[in-house]
C-alpha cells in the first residue's frame, strides 16, 4: 500500500462548528469565525468524522482486536497551516506494520498509519502519522 | 523572567477529567471506541473501567503548546502514549524548550518538549511540538 494506492480516500471540509466543538473539547478559547481561524494541533483527528461510521482500518486489514489495541504514537506535520474553510482531500494508507515479543507473553503487533491531506489544488498541506498496536492474547 | 532553555518554562492543570469530558471529546473527534465510554465493553476487554482516550490528553498537550508559542506557528506535533489516564484524574502538562541555531529570515526553531503526567506524577504521555516563531515573537523575550 502507498500514497498513490491508499485504503481509504475521503473529503473533508474545515467547518467552525467542528472547530468550536474540538476546542471546547480541548480547553482551547477558540477565535472567532471571520478570522478562519487556523486549527489546533491535534485537530484533524476529526478526519474519523468524514469516514464510514466505525471505519477501523488496523481492524479491517490487518484484523487486529480492538479490545487488545492501544494508540501508541501520533504525529502531525503541517507543510501550511490548515484553516476553518478549508476543503482537504484524505488518502489513508498502511506504511508499515511489523511485530515484537510482548512483555507479558504473545506477540505484539504494530502497525503505522499515514493520512496524508492535501488542498483543492492538490497541494500537499498536512501528514497524520499513527501508530496502533495489538498486545498479545492473554494478560 | 527570561526563558531558559531546557528549564520547565510553563504548566498547566486540565480536569480532573469526566466521563463528560470524555464524551464530548470522543463526539467531536468522530473516534466512537466503546472502550472510552462504555463500562461493559471496557470490562469485557479486561479493564476495571473505561479509560481516556489518549487523543484528549494529546488535545490538551496541544492546546497547552498553541497557547505558549501560538497555534499558527506550530508546524509538527508529536506525542507517545505512556500509561493510560482514568475518569477523575488531574492532568498537569509541563513544558521545555530548545531553540535551534538555524534560522530562516524572521523565523526562529523552537521545539517544545512536553510532559503529561498524573495526580500521582505518573507520567501519561510526552510530546514534541515543533515551532517557527517570529525572533520578535513575546514567547522569546519574556513570560
Amino acid at each position: 500500500m502507498t500514497k498513490d494506492n491508499p485504503a481509504y480516500t475521503f473529503s473533508m471540509q474545515v467547518e467552525y462548528g467542528k472547530y468550536l466543538e474540538f476546542a471546547t473539547a480541548t480547553g482551547l478559547k477558540p477565535k472567532a469565525e471571520n478570522d478562519n481561524p487556523v486549527v489546533p494541533p491535534t485537530f484533524l483527528a476529526t478526519a474519523e468524522a468524514w469516514l464510514p461510521p466505525g471505519t477501523w482500518p488496523a481492524g479491517e486489514i490487518l484484523g487486529f482486536d480492538l479490545k487488545r489495541s492501544l494508540h501508541g504514537e501520533q504525529e502531525f506535520t503541517f507543510h501550511k497551516p490548515v484553516r476553518v474553510g478549508d476543503r482537504l482531500t484524505g488518502r489513508i494508507w498502511l506504511e508499515s506494520t511489523f511485530s515484537k515479543a510482548g512483555s507479558r507473553g504473545g506477540e505484539m503487533r504494530f502497525s503505522i498509519w499515514v493520512t496524508d491531506f492535501d488542498d483543492e489544488n492538490g497541494n500537499s498541506v498536512a501528514q497524520s502519522k499513527m501508530t496502533i498496536i495489538e498486545t498479545g492474547p492473554g494478560k | 523572567m527570561t526563558l531558559i532553555e531546557n528549564e520547565v518554562i510553563a504548566t498547566r492543570e486540565f480536569g480532573p477529567i469526566s466521563r463528560t469530558d470524555i464524551v464530548r471529546y470522543q463526539g467531536a473527534s468522530g473516534d466512537l471506541n466503546p472502550i472510552h465510554h462504555d463500562v461493559e465493553f471496557a470490562k469485557s476487554a479486561g479493564f476495571d473501567d473505561v479509560f481516556v482516550v489518549g487523543m484528549l490528553i494529546a488535545g490538551y498537550l496541544a492546546t497547552f503548546a498553541s497557547d505558549l508559542v501560538g497555534v499558527e506557528s506550530i508546524t509538527n506535533f508529536k506525542i507517545r502514549f505512556q500509561a493510560q489516564t482514568w475518569p477523575g484524574d488531574l492532568i498537569t502538562c509541563s513544558a521545555k524548550f530548545t531553540r535551534h541555531p538555524e534560522a530562516s529570515g524572521n523565523q526562529v526553531h523552537v521545539t517544545l518538549e512536553l510532559t503529561a503526567k498524573n495526580q500521582n506524577g505518573a507520567l501519561a504521555a510526552t510530546a514534541f511540538a515543533d515551532a517557527q516563531i517570529p525572533k520578535d515573537s513575546s514567547f522569546l523575550s519574556s513570560k
